[in-house]
């Protein structure tokens, strides 16, 4: 029997290291762990609701709705595919003599981790629903979706294996680098640090093409017309736009300003001025994104009050969020343990409190503001 | 006359474990200082504290008379911190990564001399280029003028000759000197021997955390003078090797 791939044990003794990591820091873990369920739960709650009428229709649909699954399910295994090669081919170990069977050997673990995470996903999803609010006349259409997405994913991993699940014998060896020719220039009346906004774009440039990962809303978005109509469709394209737009614009500029904090920290830079060039950005765009994600949820049918505190919502937490970047750009445990009891708080007082509340978030997110100028 | 870099009795300290302990230094104007030591001994650590991007756990550091940490904007207009090639950001050029720092110092008038420097270094041919697609002599270069960038009183730089090509370590040499003779202060932590020997007024050994020896101006001539002798011998065996 061959040694199992360095590129997996490296994984292997990674994983260990976290699992030792988290085990001496049980009390902290564990109160995020349950912050993290109870924020998942919330958000089920508010999110899976519009998808009722879909899913109680789907039955009727059998054919389309296991092809929206399927579609989902393989779109989901390539981009952990995309994710596995990216892990089984770390540079620092692209010389070692690694034989085909090695390879192969990797190839097939990840193939099935994927798919029995993919498993565990679908097996959640109606239970998840359930909770989250769904009738329960929507549970067959859930089970086929789940199904629809299970099957095609199986499928698609035995009858394509190099491609869906880690590439090719050689690139999984020898990973190559590949550079981007540059784009634009920077403008003069772009803030304080034009250089800055100019890198800034750039990433944005690289973070769109990756967006590919609006690709789950496609099959979820076919599931609305056999629901609703055209408007309800547009709806839940602008609600996706706007939450996707506004996670991958606070990843990206989280990245960049630790990145940006690394390079800049011995510079005469104030926290002020750093924040305002490379806050500005990031924030209109926050702001758009928001915007859409509310008019999105009126169009799928939600009252105008509930979709203008949802966009509020929206762009209070994620210039919150942002702040909170700006504030510990190189520390990001330390923002995720902020954001993630800011916002199970927030979601708690929103619950049992009062709606007014909602209020209190904005307030929030410019305290935080003026804190990462200082 | 204010010594461009005086540190008294730091102490750097993670948890249980001492990086620095007792050091006391003062740099002057003019001078070129080598600090050299083992794998380890604290040289970047150094290099760091002096730059106030790590705090000291005790002792007192002055740049210009400033503290790097209660004058942190003053003092940081006061020094030039060389760029460690990894820290460089891959979507942008040499030439925005200059005009970057010029925009941060708020002296965009900087831009234009560094550009020049890039040219006796070597790497105009790669100024418009990626990061990403530069070498690692390309990008220490950039980290190198970076560093330089606005003719800051007290330089630091650590290892900056690692991967550069030998007209370049030579034109850097002839840069570092220039700028201590226009009455800059240069701290470059380093392990070439020859380097330190050749170019330094003042060589220092840092070992274990500790200043261990220091080879003055005056010192440095004997050893130069006498054929017998070497620094690198004298480092050997300073460091118990």
């Amino acid at each position: 029997m061959s040694p199992i791939h360095p590129a997996l044990r490296q994984l292997q003794l990674e994983a260990a290291a976290r699992r030792r990591q988290w085990i001496g820091r049980r009390t902290e873990q564990g109160f995020l762990a349950l912050a993290w369920i109870a924020l998942g739960l919330t958000l089920t709650l508010a999110f899976v609701a519009p998808l009722a009428d879909g899913l109680r229709l789907a039955p009727e649909h059998p054919l389309l709705a296991l092809a929206f699954g399927g579609g989902l399910g393989a779109f989901l295994l390539h981009g952990a595919a995309r994710h596995d090669h990216g892990r089984l081919a770390p540079a620092w170990l692209a010389a070692l003599p690694v034989s085909p069977a090695q390879i192969a050997d990797a190839q097939r673990r990840s193939r099935g981790r994927r798919r029995l995470e993919l498993a565990g996903l679908y097996a959640a999803l109606p239970p998840l629903g359930l909770i989250g609010g769904l009738p329960a006349s929507t549970l067959p259409g859930l089970l086929l979706l789940a199904a629809g997405a299970w099957a095609l994913a199986a499928l698609l991993s035995l009858a394509l294996p190099s491609r869906l699940a880690g590439s090719s014998s050689a690139s999984l060896s020898l990973p190559i680098a590949t550079v981007a020719p540059l784009s634009g220039a920077a403008r003069p009346d772009d803030g304080p640090l034009p250089t800055l906004r100019l890198w800034q774009r750039r990433v944005a440039h690289g973070q769109l093409r990756r967006w590919l990962a609006w690709g789950w809303l496609l099959p979820v978005g076919i599931l609305l017309p056999i629901g609703s109509g055209l408007m309800g469709l547009i709806g839940l394209g602008l609600a996706g736009l706007g939450l996707s737009a506004s996670l991958a614009t606070l990843a990206q500029t989280q990245a960049l300003l630790a990145d940006a904090h690394r390079l800049l920290a011995s510079q005469p830079l104030s926290a002020h001025r750093r924040r305002d060039a490379a806050s500005l950005a990031p924030w209109r765009t926050l702001l758009l994104a928001a915007l859409a994600g509310g008019v999105g949820l009126a169009l799928l049918g939600l009252p105008w009050p509930m979709a203008v505190g949802f966009g509020l919502i929206l762009a209070s937490a994620s210039s919150y969020r942002l702040a909170l970047s700006l504030r510990y750009p190189d520390q990001p445990g330390r923002q995720r343990r902020h954001a993630l009891l800011a916002g199970a708080l927030g979601l708690l007082l929103l619950r049992e409190v009062s709606p007014l509340a909602l209020l209190l978030a904005p307030l929030a997110a410019g305290w935080q503001w003026r804190q990462a100028g200082r | 006359m204010t010594p461009r870099l005086s540190i008294e009795a730091l102490d750097l300290r993670f948890g249980s474990s001492t990086v620095l302990s007792g050091i006391t230094l003062t740099v002057a104007a003019g001078e070129l200082v080598a600090l050299t030591g083992a794998n380890g001994s604290g040289k970047s650590s150094l290099l760091r504290c002096i730059a106030g991007l790590w705090p000291a756990s005790a002792g007192r550091i002055r740049i210009d008379g400033l503290d790097p940490l209660q004058d942190a904007l003053a003092a940081r207009r006061r020094f030039g911190l060389a760029v460690a090639p990894e820290l460089l950001p891959p979507l942008l050029s040499p030439r925005e990564c200059l005009a970057l720092f010029a925009e941060a110092r708020a002296c965009p008038e900087a831009l234009a001399p560094a550009l020049e420097r890039a040219e006796a270094l070597r790497m105009s041919a790669w100024l418009d280029t990626p990061v990403a697609a530069c070498s690692l002599g390309t990008r220490q270069k950039l980290g190198i003028l970076l560093g330089l960038l606005g003719d800051p009183p007290l330089l630091l730089l650590d290892e900056p000759v690692n991967g550069l090509d030998p007209p370049a370590a030579w034109a850097l040499k002839q840069l570092l000197a220039e700028r201590a003779h226009a009455g800059a202060a240069v701290l470059l932590a380093t392990h070439a021997i020859g380097l330190a020997e050749r170019h330094a007024t003042r060589v220092l050994l840092l070992h274990h955390g500790h200043l261990r020896r220091d080879w003055d101006r005056e010192a440095l001539a004997v050893l130069r003078a006498d054929p017998e002798r070497s620094l690198e011998a004298e480092l050997v065996a300073a460091m118990g090797g």
